[in-house]
């Protein structure tokens, strides 16, 4: 039942896929190697389904679609309930199509789109560093048997998950986010799903109307990184480093590429001066604000199951000195910093970590220049 | 690491900081005071061990060790606020309610310890929290309003236990009521920084979403998490 149809091309799924037949039956109780097959499974099988999507004691319902066509990854998500929104993946091309009077057109528009940066080398095998996953046991989702997996934290600087996986495709089925106290955050859940056959053409392409409002993401190069400053950051997540870390392509602060950015103001690099161990680096951008003259700076960190963002830019006038928001699973920090720097500056720190977490990255987020002095 | 500042670190513990011992301790976090987090952590050994809860806290960061003071059962946490917050309705509530807190007390510490303004979106896990008030958007506008920041502190828990996170020392932020409940949706006593700056912390989360949608893994969960980000306000 393992999809056959990868190309060349998706080295990574290939890796995974790999490792997956590798460690097939004969680790059947491996749960490293069931999370392999898993994100094999998502990459690369042919399947469609509703869903449910709990978060923030809100219940959403999903359609998905997915498959690969022609060595391309195609999925298609749509909203069922409220506001008609979808969003279409093509490849390295995704689509967010919204209807007009979308609160989301809002907030897509008020922190400027431009192409996404790439993403670098966090590719990781099995269990990330920081995390011990049991096999729970079987259950049943969807009307399919599934696995079940527990993945725990080692510290509470991060949140743990329950993985139920389809036993014969390792598909995910049902997935908890769960806080430091073992409440569920945000819960996904086929309702259906079909596993494997053609997929309808017509439920991978994006709505067409004239009406419809539609966004589209774009991959970019990586911006230019610096090897020096790389060894310079990376002091600084010592704790990150002992074991494990040779499984990541430690990344680098990010520093800007001249042909991709257009700011006139004296641009101040930045770094997360701590991060939680096993996080590194896995995104770097920026992006110019076209309503104001300056840019905000995004950085974005994972230690290959939980991710947060952060972004800087000048901090407004008046602004008191934190906040704290939280949707979901996804907590928001804004925090003033006027260290090192002659005016204040606003760190917002946005991930499904606790909040903890996300406060102690925003308060030692610093300038680059900084570092080793 | 001063006197001053031990004596700071102790009257937060007993959540009687003030504003000035607030600020110095803020400033030693930022400055990287040497023995803060060890001192804190010492602290809290001390409080729980007089409080018969030896174990609960370690020797973790002092972010975390935050945590640690707060998710204590509510009757020893009672302790520490009483006498605090008598002028909010939601005192009483807030101990009647404490088990509620340990989802969302976290939370309210580590914002307050950092002297805040909570920008809000409602947090509620559990069912008990629906019966709270439909009113409960306007309590938290007339909870601190002038009050001393040394009863922010078990403000933002009474408002924690109506699932609801708001205190403010400059700034006041009305928050959007959860959708189930009939309220008004208009944030109320919202200045404009305030508004744009909760409009910024929406759009950078579904930024975040978008990112992780884009080059996660992980399937679905990042797009379904930008899909469904609230629409209907």
């Amino acid at each position: 039942m393992r999809p056959r149809a990868y190309r060349s091309g998706v080295v990574v799924s290939g890796t995974l896929l790999l490792l997956a037949m590798l460690a097939g039956p004969a680790n059947a109780d491996d749960p490293g190697a069931w999370l392999d097959r898993m994100h094999a499974a998502l990459a690369e099988l042919s399947y469609h389904g509703e869903f449910s999507y709990f978060h923030g004691g809100e219940l959403a319902s999903l359609s998905i679609a997915h498959a690969v066509v022609d060595g391309v990854r195609r999925e298609r998500l749509v909203h069922l309930n409220g506001m008609p929104r979808e969003v279409v993946r093509h490849g390295d091309k995704v689509t967010c199509v919204l209807h007009p009077g979308d609160r989301l057109i809002d907030l897509e528009q008020s922190v400027p789109a431009g192409p996404f940066a790439q993403s670098y080398g966090r590719v990781l095998d099995g269990l990330p560093q920081g995390y011990q996953a049991t096999l729970v046991g079987e259950d049943r989702i969807a009307g399919r048997t599934a696995v079940q997996l527990r993945i725990e934290p080692e510290m509470p600087d991060r949140y743990g998950y329950r993985l139920w996986l389809d036993r014969e495709t390792a598909l995910l089925l049902r997935s908890e986010l769960l806080d430091t106290s073992d409440q569920p955050l945000e819960i996904f859940q086929f309702v259906r799903i079909e596993i494997g056959g053609p997929i309808a053409a017509r439920k991978l392409e994006v709505s067409e109307g004239d009406h419809l409002v539609k966004h589209e993401l774009l991959k970019r190069d990586p911006v230019r990184r610096d090897p020096a400053r790389r060894d310079r950051a990376s002091q600084g997540r010592a704790a990150s480093a002992e074991t494990g870390s040779d499984r990541l392509q430690a990344v680098g602060p990010f520093a800007l590429d001249s042909s991709s950015v257009t700011t006139d103001d004296d641009t101040v690099e930045w770094e997360a001066g701590w991060l939680p161990a096993g996080f590194a680096m896995s995104s770097a951008d920026i992006r110019r604000v076209p309503s104001r003259s300056d840019s905000i700076a995004n950085l974005v960190y994972s230690d290959g199951m939980a991710t947060f963002s952060v972004f800087v830019e000048r901090a407004p006038a008046d602004l008191s000195p934190v906040h704290v928001a939280r949707h979901g699973a996804t907590v928001a920090v804004m925090r003033r910093v006027s260290a090192a720097t002659p005016e204040p500056w606003l760190v917002t720190v946005v991930g499904e970590v606790p909040v903890e977490t996300a406060e102690r990255v925003a308060e030692n987020v610093r300038p680059l220049a900084a570092a080793g002095d | 690491m001063s006197e001053r500042l031990r004596e700071s670190l102790s009257a937060l513990m007993d959540d009687e900081a003030d504003d000035l011992e607030l600020g110095r301790i803020l400033r030693a976090m930022d400055s990287g005071e040497a023995d803060l987090a060890a001192t804190w952590s010492r602290y809290q050994l001390v409080s729980a061990v007089l409080k018969g809860h030896p174990g609960s806290v370690g020797l973790r960061p002092l972010a975390l060790d935050l945590t640690a003071a707060d998710v204590e059962p509510a009757g020893g946490a009672a302790d520490g606020v009483d006498g605090v917050g008598n002028g909010s309705p939601a005192a009483g509530a807030a101990r009647e309610r404490g088990h509620a807190r340990r989802a969302l007390g976290s939370f309210a510490v580590a914002a307050s310890i950092t002297a805040v303004a909570v920008v809000g979106w409602q947090w509620q896990t559990d069912a008990e929290a629906e019966s709270a008030p439909v009113a409960a958007g306007a309590s938290m506008v007339t909870a601190p309003a002038t009050a001393p920041s040394s009863s922010m502190l078990p403000a933002l828990r009474a408002a924690d236990q109506r699932g609801l996170l708001q205190a403010s020392e400059q700034a006041r932020v009305g928050m959007d009521p959860p959708r189930s409940r009939p309220s008004p949706a208009v944030p109320m006593a919202a200045d404009t920084v305030e508004r744009d700056l909760r409009q910024q912390v929406e759009a950078y989360m579904v930024r975040h979403a978008e990112h992780n949608a884009f080059h996660s893994r992980s399937g679905m969960m990042p797009f379904a998490r930008m899909a469904a980000f609230d629409g209907s306000q």
